[in-house]
């Protein structure tokens, strides 16, 4: 019997056709719907009573158990992945350590090794890493010829950094080195982070505002370059003598010279900032190494979270760079990330609420701690619209530069 | 009997009537006048305050350097001086700190104290009920609503005042206060820079403008600082949204720091030194007001004739705000031409050193002046602005 509660229809004769939107129509349509999923269900329950499974069930159950398999082998892996790392983790702070004590003599390229080298999980090789370095130098030396002066040495890096060069061993090109460019793909890390390091930059050629300016440090150092990294808000940048001590600004991630007021304006820097050396200054080897520490302990935070390592590495990167904006937002972070449990534990409450809570309270007033340190350090939100007018002029930035690469690939066929 | 200890009150009296043997009685601010900075106690309607009709007197320019000594000192003692030490008293702390005080004593000075405290106060306070008056009107309008909003609004309606004309009620409208192109830096007329100008003619420059908002939001209780710039000031504000910004009066704009680093020809050692473009404390408004005064006065009378209180008064300012740059540029221009006049070599030789020392200071601040090309251009930028602002026939 059908269901009396939807209605019973009434005897139907010869109709005039309808559109079938008039409302009749469409609770007809409703009720078939509606009887169509019942019987299905009925029929469901009758084949599970009388229990036999469909095949198209079987498949899925097998995808389940591949699935759990697969989780399981995750987690044991991630088990024997963590032994195995986090060691590494802590003997690369220790080195660092003992660079910033003096114990140890202080070298950036065995810095930024230890750190590439404890997220790569100890597969690098610091010989290697170092002879690609001289390598470089030498082509530098090669390329600055018979001026020694450090003028001629930076522009030659500059050349190398920005130009095409063909290495000649008795009149016959022996190698090409072709010039490192912007990776605009994910140059923020946020996927894959090896793309902040300067083994990546090595070995495929494309780095970003992290590691460029990193490289260009090592090079200058081997060469006898006065150089200097700065700061500029989610950017870093070189700085770099002449020979009768002015300063000049060099953007790495497209080897123009810039000044201070490029950076102002597009990096969302106050003169408070400036007043307290946060942005724009010439960071000292102490300072650099610092910045080190942070770039550990992000590293580390990408894989494991935010735990006593990570605030380790923050405070000691604030001992030795303490206006430095990275490792306040480092340590703000893990005051956040702290709060966390006990402020779900105590059921979400609203910052007004949250302050007034005895659990509550020592995390709040931590976190409001670091957030006065980055306002002091005039750190200021950069507004998404700002984020996004920047990140537009990257967009035609990598316009630009595709449609160079074009050119040079359509020049010689157009000339035949 | 109401005093207990009359004897003893009228001993005290004598005590410190013998006690000041200074020939000058040092004013005081009345008490009267003494207005409170937030809303007054009394509910006092705003009346039209008399504006006077024109500026008082036209000073006399004394001539140098024939002028023997006794025909300068009266000026200096009767007018001058009691400003001085008025101002050296609110360093001091033995007075309290007031901006419009300070103010209302440098420009009274230069037109021989025939300017009225009261009346200047009353214009000020009748300004300060007004800006109220806008901000209450307007509050339903207010778009900004983060928790620091009380401020924001009382900054809002000064800018908002002094920016667009204010209607009060039919047929009674405010003028708004503009930028006077004419002679904006006072080089024919010192008179430009003063506040009671502003508020006679309405017009001011980048000196008055800020100066007049300042005493405003000490009126009304709005938070904002004055900050400095080459042959320059404005202000700066804090709100939770966008943090440390500017504001620029002689435009009515909110330049972000990079144009006025970029525009103002400002480096970064200027800011790391701290001569440029950082908030200024009561204290040191004050020493603009005392450096003020030591140009008002080396105006009226010469360079030569200023040279001792000049020195007195960037000496007096240099202790309570040594990185003030214009204080440490007079004093080394005013070192300069001492030593230009010096005859004998022992005193030339210690003026030299004095001088050398100053300017060696003043280098090391990172300040550089304005090439002279770069100053050119910037006139002229001013000039072609001026043609967009006046109005065509």
């Amino acid at each position: 019997m059908p269901n009396t509660d939807l209605g019973v229809p009434k005897p139907q004769g010869p109709r005039i056709p309808t559109p079938g939107s008039l409302p009749q129509d469409q609770q007809a349509r409703t009720r078939a719907q509606t009887q169509a999923a019942m019987d299905e269900v009925e029929r469901y329950n009758a084949q599970q009573a009388a229990g036999r499974s469909d095949h198209s069930l079987s498949g899925v159950q097998a995808d389940i158990d591949q699935f759990e398999r697969g989780r399981r082998e995750q987690a044991e892996f991630n088990t024997q992945f963590e032994a195995r790392n986090k060691p590494q983790y802590e003997a690369a702070y220790r080195v660092l350590v003992e660079m910033l004590d003096g114990r140890r003599p202080a070298s950036l390229p065995l810095a930024v090794f230890v750190v590439e080298n404890s997220y790569a999980a100890g597969e690098l090789s610091y010989a290697a890493f170092k002879a690609e370095l001289d390598e470089l130098a030498t082509i530098c030396r090669g390329l600055a010829g018979t001026d020694t002066s450090p003028t001629a040495r930076f522009m030659a890096l500059h050349r190398l950094m920005t130009d095409t060069v063909q290495v000649s061993d008795a009149g016959k090109v022996v190698s090409k080195h072709l010039p490192y460019r912007y990776d605009f793909e994910d140059f923020r890390g946020e996927q894959d982070y090896h793309k902040m390091f300067v083994t990546k930059l090595l070995r495929s050629g494309s780095g970003q505002c992290h590691s460029l300016p990193l490289l260009y440090k090592m090079l200058a150092d081997r060469l006898g370059v006065k150089t200097y990294i700065s700061m500029a808000p989610n950017h870093t940048f070189i700085s770099v003598k002449d020979g009768r001590g002015a300063l000049y600004r060099y953007e790495t991630t497209n080897g123009h010279f810039t000044t201070d007021a490029f950076y102002m304006s597009s990096g969302y820097i106050k003169a408070g900032a400036l007043k307290q050396r946060t942005y724009l200054d010439t960071l000292t080897l102490r300072e650099n190494l610092a910045c080190q520490l942070v770039d550990l302990a992000n590293g580390y935070e990408h894989y494991y979270g935010y735990d006593e390592f990570v605030k380790k590495c923050a405070d000691l990167a604030l001992i030795y760079y303490p206006q430095g904006m990275q490792a306040r937002i480092l340590a703000h972070n893990v005051a956040l990330a702290r709060f966390v449990k006990p402020w779900k534990k105590a059921g979400q409450p609203a910052p007004e609420v949250a302050r007034t809570l005895p659990q509550l309270k020592p995390y709040m007033t931590e976190i409001e701690r670091w957030d006065r340190a980055l306002a002091a350090v005039g750190f200021e939100e950069m507004p998404k619209d700002q984020y996004d007018r920047w990140l537009n002029a990257l967009e035609q930035e990598k316009a630009r530069q595709a449609s160079q690469r074009a050119a040079a690939r359509f020049a010689p066929t157009a000339a035949k | 009997m109401k005093h207990h200890y009359l004897l003893l009150w009228c001993l005290a009296l004598l005590l410190l009537g013998v006690g000041c043997s200074r020939r000058v009685l040092v004013p005081v601010e009345p008490l009267a006048l003494r207005i409170p900075a937030y809303y007054p106690s009394s509910a006092k309607s705003w009346q039209a305050a008399p504006l006077p009709e024109q500026l008082a007197g036209v000073p006399i320019r004394v001539i140098v350097p024939a002028v023997p000594a006794l025909l300068v000192a009266p000026m200096v003692a009767n007018f001058y001086e009691p400003a001085y030490q008025e101002l050296a008293k609110m360093l001091d702390g033995r007075y309290p700190l007031n901006f419009k005080r300070a103010v209302f004593l440098t420009e009274n000075a230069y037109f021989d104290n025939r300017l009225s405290y009261e009346e200047f106060s009353q214009q000020i306070s009748g300004l300060a009920a007004v800006c109220r008056l806008l901000k209450k009107t307007n509050e339903p309008y207010f778009l900004y609503n983060r928790d620091d909003k009380e401020n924001v609004a009382r900054n809002a309606a000064i800018f908002l005042m002094m920016k667009d004309s204010t209607r009060l009620r039919k047929g009674a409208t405010l003028p708004p206060f503009r930028y006077d192109f004419e002679d904006f830096d006072g080089d024919d007329d010192w008179r430009k820079m003063f506040v009671s100008k502003l508020l006679v003619t309405r017009k001011g420059n980048c000196h008055s403008l800020p100066y007049l908002y300042k005493m405003l939001a000490d009126e009304t209780g709005a938070q904002t600082w004055l900050s400095l710039a080459p042959n320059h000031i404005y202000l700066k504000q804090h709100n939770r949204k966008d943090g440390w910004y500017n504001t620029e009066l002689t435009s009515y704009t909110f330049p972000v720091d990079a144009w006025l680093t970029a525009s103002g020809y400002i480096s970064r050692e200027t800011i790391i030194s701290g001569i440029y473009m950082d908030t200024l404390s009561a204290k040191q408004n004050v020493v603009l007001c005392l450096v003020d005064l030591a140009k008002g006065y080396e105006r009226r009378v010469g360079p030569v004739v200023a040279e001792p209180f000049v020195s007195k008064c960037t000496n007096l300012a240099l202790r309570y705000f040594p990185h003030y740059i214009n204080a440490q540029l007079l004093q080394a221009e005013t070192l300069r031409r001492k030593f230009e006049r010096q005859t004998s070599k022992p005193e030339a030789q210690q003026v030299y050193a004095a001088m050398e020392a100053a300017y060696t200071r003043i280098f090391e601040t990172g300040y550089r002046e304005m090439p002279p090309q770069m100053y050119a251009d910037w006139l002229q930028s001013v000039k072609t602005e001026k043609q967009k602002y006046q109005k065509k026939p």
